[in-house]
């Protein structure tokens, strides 16, 4: 097995994690902003779209563009991704390996192209450009309003939102429209000087080598970030099962039910908690799937996600709007099985293998290999991957059974359409 | 350009012709796929050896799909998932495919992926099943604005070509589905010379062969005759220039479609178009085009939209779409801009950072062990190959360009537009 990341703080502040293999002919960089998840939320999001619109030396879009394309399509996106209750800017440039191309210094360009829309904004007065800063404002606004044009991923947050109204983590990773109405494009670029003295972190995944990297990082790069503490997640109590309907005209309903877990990723029982969601909704051969899908036929799509970070973990199937109290009981029955210590052998033996599979396979793609690593950050926990594969082959039913007993039922939503109202 | 990854992909023709692909690399996860020259489009065919030919419901290819898993003995996705294997299928408009991926017991779950897809069993109840579970995804499309956006532009382009019809087909048509319409389906179009399959990972390609090989010795199949598809000549006129839904969405949605009318094209020929065609459409309409700025400065487009060419034999279709304030101003503008680009034309330049680009986005791709395989399939399919892609690529010239925009011909465009309800 290859070394993991080598981990080091450069002088300006950025803390590299390189992870240096030969298996890949791209080169991953991707820069992380770490801030917590709370009412500047808004601004947060809004910050790497503005800054993706130009720069002082690519002061428009098609500047950025061409740059790019020059740069052998270089892969480059900008957006917000919430673990936990940590809200992280992500920018994220992939680069064709300079030796399948037969050409050099692509990646140290590539760097200074990222770190120049980064680090060196375009400016108007005492602010952001405002052209720029109005329209993307504005296109934020309506990402928000389009949340609900994906109907399951819509239902997940409904249910968060009712989970933890008083917790950050009900809110959504693109904050409230009534903040991002109140954001100038002044009051932005101050949010943004406090957001440059935070913490980051830039991975960089490729046949690439510690040493190679650091100096280009270390030049392209402005000084000023800083190492921060973030407090631990919030605790929230459970709200027992209490149902939440939304009406829509859907011709789909959408149940999602929420619970707490009792371990959360830097927890010793985090293994057994994996097992758990894995055995209740994580693959084709867990309950979820076989009691909901396959022996009911009341969904197409029925599973459990884990929100592990911050220890919620959600039930989600999209059914016949006339089918709520069918399909809740029978995921309810299969929590209930969890509890009772009703698992098979052969749902043990086939959650530990495809668990397994999954943590091997992260190698395989360097997107996995970032997002893994940065989790352990945050969570202040880092598992190398053959110790979380050791672990995952020691755990028994009876860790999963003691998991499972202290899941709390939370709130369970469900997403409506009309022939249920006509049904009542 | 000293870019020969594509060329490693080692190919063997076995027994029954059966095509097999091997992409050995060093990855912990070996990721296998077969392919099935069969998708929702051929919903007419003659059976090898017959006269006259059958009329299948639609949807019908994808719904075998489905029932493909069901075995004597239980379930095939089931047991992958037992096997610590990732198991998936899926049906486009011209093939069907099955795979997995694993870290650990790779071959008992490639006989497995060889032995389910050759083992129809289909059983009244089992069908009746499934047709509560496939409704389901149908009424999921209907509430995704994105697919239902897609599935309406089709409509509108095509008048009588089955693409115009929703790949897992219609409740209706799926209601008349039989245990005996998949089993006649299953024996025509399953066939090995009509399938092929491609592994990615760190195995033998020998091996890979060996064991194709022996399952084949296993099955007593015939000698196949060319199973003819009846495909429907498609006029060039569209068949609603546009289509209008109402949908519980926050803002309209616009695609507009570009019928392909130039004759079916296969192998590096039909490549040459697809290629020639999408270069066309991002010097025109991509991120560094002038015309992508204005839209997106005056507020008409944001950053998911897109643009595609889609190439088959006896198909093939552009599609420009994205979410919009205004879809009937973007689509004046984006007219009037197609014109102006026409008129101004491509540069060499612009060519050549196109060029530059695409190459490193498949370097890109290569890296993912299911784009390549699945890749490898469906190129074979078509009659070609991804090393050809870097050839055509490489050889693509202004002309080439210039030759596609008899494709993109205002008169064979058809608009779909999503708008919020009222």
């Amino acid at each position: 097995m290859e070394r993991e990341f080598q981990d080091h703080l450069l002088p300006n502040g950025i803390h590299l994690h390189t992870y240096s293999t030969d298996r890949f002919k791209t080169v991953l960089c991707k820069l992380y902003i770490h801030q917590p998840l709370g009412p500047k939320a808004g601004a947060t999001a809004l910050l790497p779209f503005v800054l993706r619109r130009g720069s002082r030396a690519y002061p428009t879009l098609r500047d950025i563009a061409r740059r790019l394309e020059e740069l052998y399509g270089a892969i480059f996106s900008a957006d917000v991704v919430k673990f936990g209750e940590r809200q992280l800017i992500e920018f994220s440039l992939a680069v064709p390996e300079e030796e399948v191309l037969g050409v050099s210094g692509l990646l140290d360009e590539a760097l200074s192209t990222l770190a120049e829309v980064i680090c060196y904004p375009l400016l108007e007065g005492d602010g952001f450009n405002q052209e720029y800063f109005r329209q993307e404002r504005e296109l934020l606004l309506r990402k928000i309003d389009g949340l609900i044009n994906d109907k399951p991923r819509y239902a997940m947050q409904r249910l968060f939102e009712e989970m933890c109204p008083q917790e950050p983590f009900g809110i959504h990773k693109y904050g409230s429209k009534e903040e991002i109405e109140g954001l100038s494009a002044a009051s932005l670029f101050e949010h943004y000087q406090q957001v440059r003295q935070g913490q980051s972190d830039l991975f960089i995944v490729g046949n690439v080598t510690h040493s190679q990297v650091e100096e280009a990082v270390q030049q392209a790069f402005a000084d000023g970030w800083r190492s921060q503490e973030f407090p631990p997640v919030s605790q929230g109590t459970p709200r027992g099962g209490e149902e939440i309907k939304e009406e829509q005209d859907v011709n789909q309903g959408i149940l999602a039910m929420g619970m707490r877990t009792p371990v959360t990723y830097g927890e010793e029982d985090y293994p057994a908690l994996l097992f758990y969601n894995g055995i209740l909704g994580g693959f084709p051969h867990s309950k979820l799937f076989m009691n909901v899908r396959e022996r009911a036929s009341l969904a197409y799509f029925a599973f459990s996600r884990l929100e592990a970070t911050k220890g919620v973990l959600a039930a989600s199937a999209g059914i016949d709007v006339n089918e709520y109290e069918k399909a809740r009981d029978i995921i309810k029955k299969q929590v209930d099985a969890l509890a009772k210590g009703d698992i098979s052998d052969e749902e043990m033996e086939a959650t530990r293998r495809g668990l397994i599979h999954r943590q091997l396979t992260i190698s395989d793609d360097p997107g996995g290999l970032v997002g893994n690593h940065l989790l352990g950050l945050i969570n202040n926990r880092i598992r190398p991957q053959a110790e979380l594969i050791d672990q995952l082959g020691q755990v028994t039913r009876e860790d999963v059974v003691r998991v499972a007993q202290g899941v709390q039922p939370d709130v369970t939503f469900f997403l409506c359409g009309p022939r249920e109202r006509e049904g009542n | 350009m000293p870019v020969a990854i594509f060329k490693d992909i080692y190919h063997q023709t076995v027994d029954s012709g059966m095509d097999v692909f091997v992409l050995p690399r060093k990855y912990n996860k070996k990721y296998a796929v077969v392919g099935v020259k069969y998708g929702s489009v051929d919903n007419e065919f003659i059976v090898p050896g017959k006269d006259e030919s059958v009329v299948v419901p639609a949807g019908i290819a994808h719904f075998l799909e489905h029932k493909m898993f069901d075995e004597e003995w239980g379930n095939a996705f089931e047991r992958f998932s037992q096997l610590g294997a990732s198991a998936n299928a899926y049906t486009s408009y011209t093939v069907t495919a099955y795979l997995f991926s694993a870290t650990e017991g790779f071959w008992e779950s490639f006989e497995l992926l060889l032995d389910f897809v050759q083992q129809p069993y289909f059983t009244p109840e089992s069908v009746e099943k499934e047709k509560g579970i496939i409704q389901q995804e149908l009424m999921m499309i209907e509430d995704d604005p994105e697919r239902k956006m897609f599935s309406s532009l089709l409509q509108g382009l095509f008048q009588r070509h089955p693409v115009r019809i929703e790949i897992g087909g219609t409740v209706d048509s799926i209601a008349k589905i039989t245990p005996e319409l998949l089993y006649d389906c299953h024996r025509t179009f399953y066939h090995p010379a009509n399938m092929a399959v491609c592994v990615v990972g760190d195995v033998d390609p020998d091996e890979v062969t060996k064991r194709v090989r022996q399952d084949l010795q296993g099955r007593s199949y015939e000698p196949q005759g060319e199973i003819r598809r009846i495909m429907p000549t498609e006029p060039p006129e569209v068949y609603r220039p546009q289509v209008e839904t109402q949908m519980l969405v926050s803002r309209p949605r616009l695609g507009i479609g570009f019928k392909e009318v130039g004759p079916p094209l296969k192998g590096k020929d039909l490549l040459r178009r697809e290629t020639a065609t999408n270069l066309l459409l991002q010097a025109i309409l991509g991120r560094s085009s002038s015309l992508y700025s204005e839209l997106y400065e005056a507020g008409l487009i944001d950053d998911q939209f897109g643009l595609r060419y889609y190439a088959s034999e006896h198909f093939g279709f552009t599609m420009i779409e994205g979410e919009t304030e205004a879809p009937d101003v973007l689509y004046q503008r984006i007219a009037e801009g197609l014109a102006k680009a026409r008129d101004e034309g491509v540069t060499l330049a612009e060519l050549e950072r196109l060029r530059k680009k695409t190459i490193g986005r498949l370097i890109n791709a290569f890296d993912s062990s299911d784009y390549v395989a699945n890749s490898v399939l469906g190129c074979h399919f078509e009659g070609n190959s991804l090393g050809d892609y870097l050839d055509v690529l490489q050889d693509l010239t202004l002309a080439d360009l210039e030759e596609r925009w008899r494709h993109l011909d205002p008169k064979g465009a058809a608009a779909s537009i999503i708008r919020p309800m009222e």
